[in-house]
């Protein structure tokens, strides 16, 4: 994997060296064309998500400095050609199958699914390698409605991932896992009323019922949080 | 209900019916479930802080009718962009710009407080009584709860699969500036001006919504550039989430497309006296008059007085003393020019004016049967015609 956004950029070369990619404006242009990966990019979209505060007169003539400077930076498309194209004053930046962390998530994150009625064993595998990708926020350096709008699906792909995790160890019988990692998620987002319900229902099923009940009564409290 | 309106059917949509008073609008909905009114109340409860400060129509009341059944009441708002075009045509390219600006403003500043529009058409882009464009409808609670067909406005995602989100909303936006620079929706005619306007419309109505502008914010400071060119674009703004600094906004003048609706307005509703060109008014010596209409003589008097105006330069502000229970007209008159009438219901006024004219103001209240009005104050040394 040579581009990394499931968190803060990061960029690393074939042979697994990081690439240097200076914080501010060339970050940000790296981050936008990567939001993007493969499509064409006009001067005017990618000029607005790295300077949101202005409108640029001449945006093409503006960030081919700093297209310029990211190609030296970024390892090679395909082992030849650079990493980002532009023409009539639009940009691209090419990435290959399993180069870029977010689609292979995605890729991820559908095998599981695709897997977990036939073969729970394997589908957890997909879900651990997939939460495993996660590093942080998305995208946090932008803020333009197309990057929060990834930002949220990424963000709601991962707790699919995670219940669908617990769906493939309840499969597999283990309930002590679920237990973990369901107590793991509470910690994470307490306000999650759907992790309360789900560690509930394993609780109950484990034949833990004190616990199952104290996990009902925060699911409760939780969702009268909602209801607000 | 307040003040004696009585309401008839001026418009049914596909699920809503409105109906229209003096002042007043109430648009009834069908049933809805608790679950989409919980979602709708809290849409009205976000927007509330905007009120005042962003041209957007608020709803005044949310009545429950019976088996749940909804009806909101909203200022009266005669006219429409989509009426307008439809009378007129194109706008004048600094009309559409400005309208398209209030749009955007307004959308903006609901961003801001998490609530999208969801349907934004010219039908729902209106001209408060006063002229200046306001946007009504906001909130998708209701728009999913029944979806309206879809138009030529409608967001080609929303159309697809009845997203509704920021990104569509500016969509609509694009359709609203089409509409005013064609006189047709999307998909009809090209419009014409400056490059960077074409460029602007051509992205708000793309395909795929990543290709539109990044963020209303954008939208709306783009529109304003495009309104005062000779602002330093080069200079970035400092102001948060790309909203437009308020010192700017008012620096954007009346057109007189503004005054033009303005007029088309006031013929809808009635009005009992104008400040000028009425020599019949009866008056009192006395700063109050009480024209009394089949009224007992046991009615308590009421006394209805309008404070000074403070001249701000682009708007004035007005103050009055009234009795509870009334609705106010407030009537503002500048030289040669025919009066316009604005609807408030509470004691206080901003009424946008143009630095360079002289004004008149007068306050009328009504109660439905008693109708006071106070005599006329004056800025800029007008003289009022009583």
């Amino acid at each position: 994997m040579l581009f990394r956004v499931l968190g803060p950029l990061e960029v690393v070369h074939v042979d697994g060296r990081g690439a240097d990619i200076p914080a501010g404006a060339p970050e940000h242009v790296l981050t936008a064309l990567l939001l993007r990966p493969n499509t064409w990019v006009s001067a005017e979209s990618l000029a607005e998500a790295v300077w949101p505060d202005r409108t640029s007169p001449f945006p093409a003539r503006e960030l081919w400095p700093y297209v310029h400077d990211l190609c030296r930076r970024t390892p090679l498309f395909g082992e030849t050609s650079a990493r980002i194209e532009s023409m009539g004053g639009r940009y691209r930046i090419g990435v290959g199958e399993g180069e870029l962390d977010s689609t292979v998530f995605a890729q991820l994150v559908h095998d599981g699914r695709v897997l977990l009625p036939t073969d729970p064993e394997t589908a957890a595998r997909c879900f651990r390698a997939a939460a495993g990708l996660w590093r942080g926020t998305p995208f946090a350096t932008l803020d333009t409605y197309h990057s929060r709008a990834e930002t949220d699906r990424l963000t709601r792909l991962r707790w699919t991932a995670l219940d669908h995790l617990v769906d493939a160890l309840m499969a597999m019988d283990h309930t002590a896992g679920s237990v973990a990692l369901l107590q793991a998620l509470t910690a994470e987002d307490p306000k999650r009323e759907h992790t309360w319900l789900r560690l509930v229902e394993v609780l109950t099923r484990a034949g833990r019922p004190v616990e199952a009940a104290a996990a009902s009564r925060k699911a409760a409290r939780v969702a009268r949080w909602d209801a607000r | 209900m307040t003040g004696g309106d009585d309401f008839e059917l001026i418009g049914t949509g596909p699920v809503a019916a409105v109906y229209g008073g003096l002042y007043l609008a109430l648009k009834a909905y069908p049933p809805v479930d608790e679950e989409v009114l919980d979602r709708f109340e809290r849409e009205q409860a976000a927007l509330a802080p905007l009120r005042g400060e962003a041209p957007i129509l608020p709803v005044d009341e949310v009545m429950r009718l019976g088996d749940n059944a909804l009806a909101l009441q909203m200022e009266l708002c005669s006219a429409s962009l989509a009426g307008l075009v439809e009378d007129t045509g194109a706008l004048l390219l600094p009309d559409a710009l400005a309208v398209c600006h209030a749009v955007a403003t307004a959308v903006a500043a609901a961003h801001r407080a998490g609530v999208v529009h969801g349907g934004l058409t010219p039908d729902n882009v209106l001209f408060h009584p006063s002229g200046a464009p306001v946007v009504a409808d906001f909130g998708t609670a209701l728009r999913r709860a029944f979806p309206p067909a879809a138009t030529e406005y409608t967001a080609p995602e929303t159309r697809r699969d009845g997203t509704m989100d920021e990104r569509s909303d500016l969509y609509g936006i694009g359709g609203v500036l089409h509409l005013a620079l064609t006189g047709s929706p999307p998909g009809r005619g090209e419009p014409e001006g400056p490059a960077e306007l074409v460029t602007l419309s051509r992205r708000l109505l793309a395909e795929d919504p990543a290709d539109r502008p990044s963020t209303v914010g954008v939208v709306v400071r783009q529109l304003a550039e495009m309104l005062e060119p000779q602002a330093d674009s080069a200079e970035p703004e400092p102001e948060a989430d790309g909203a437009v600094a308020p010192g700017k906004r008012n620096r954007l003048r009346a057109r007189t497309v503004v005054v033009g609706i303005a007029v088309a307005a006031t013929a809808l509703v009635t009005v009992p006296n104008l400040v000028h060109d009425q020599p019949a008014v009866p008056r009192s010596a006395a700063s109050t008059t009480t024209t009394t209409s089949a009224s007992s003589s046991a009615t308590p008097p009421v006394a209805l007085a309008l404070a000074d105006p403070v001249d701000g330069g682009t708007h004035v502000d007005l103050s009055w003393q009234g009795p509870d229970g009334f609705t106010f007209a407030v009537v503002v008159a500048a030289d040669n020019q025919q009066p316009q009438v604005l609807m408030v219901r509470s004691r206080s006024m901003r009424v946008p004016v143009d630095g360079a004219a002289r004004y008149c103001f007068l306050v009328q209240a009504t109660d439905g049967t008693r109708v006071l009005e106070t005599s006329p104050k004056s800025i800029r040394g007008a003289t009022c015609k009583t």
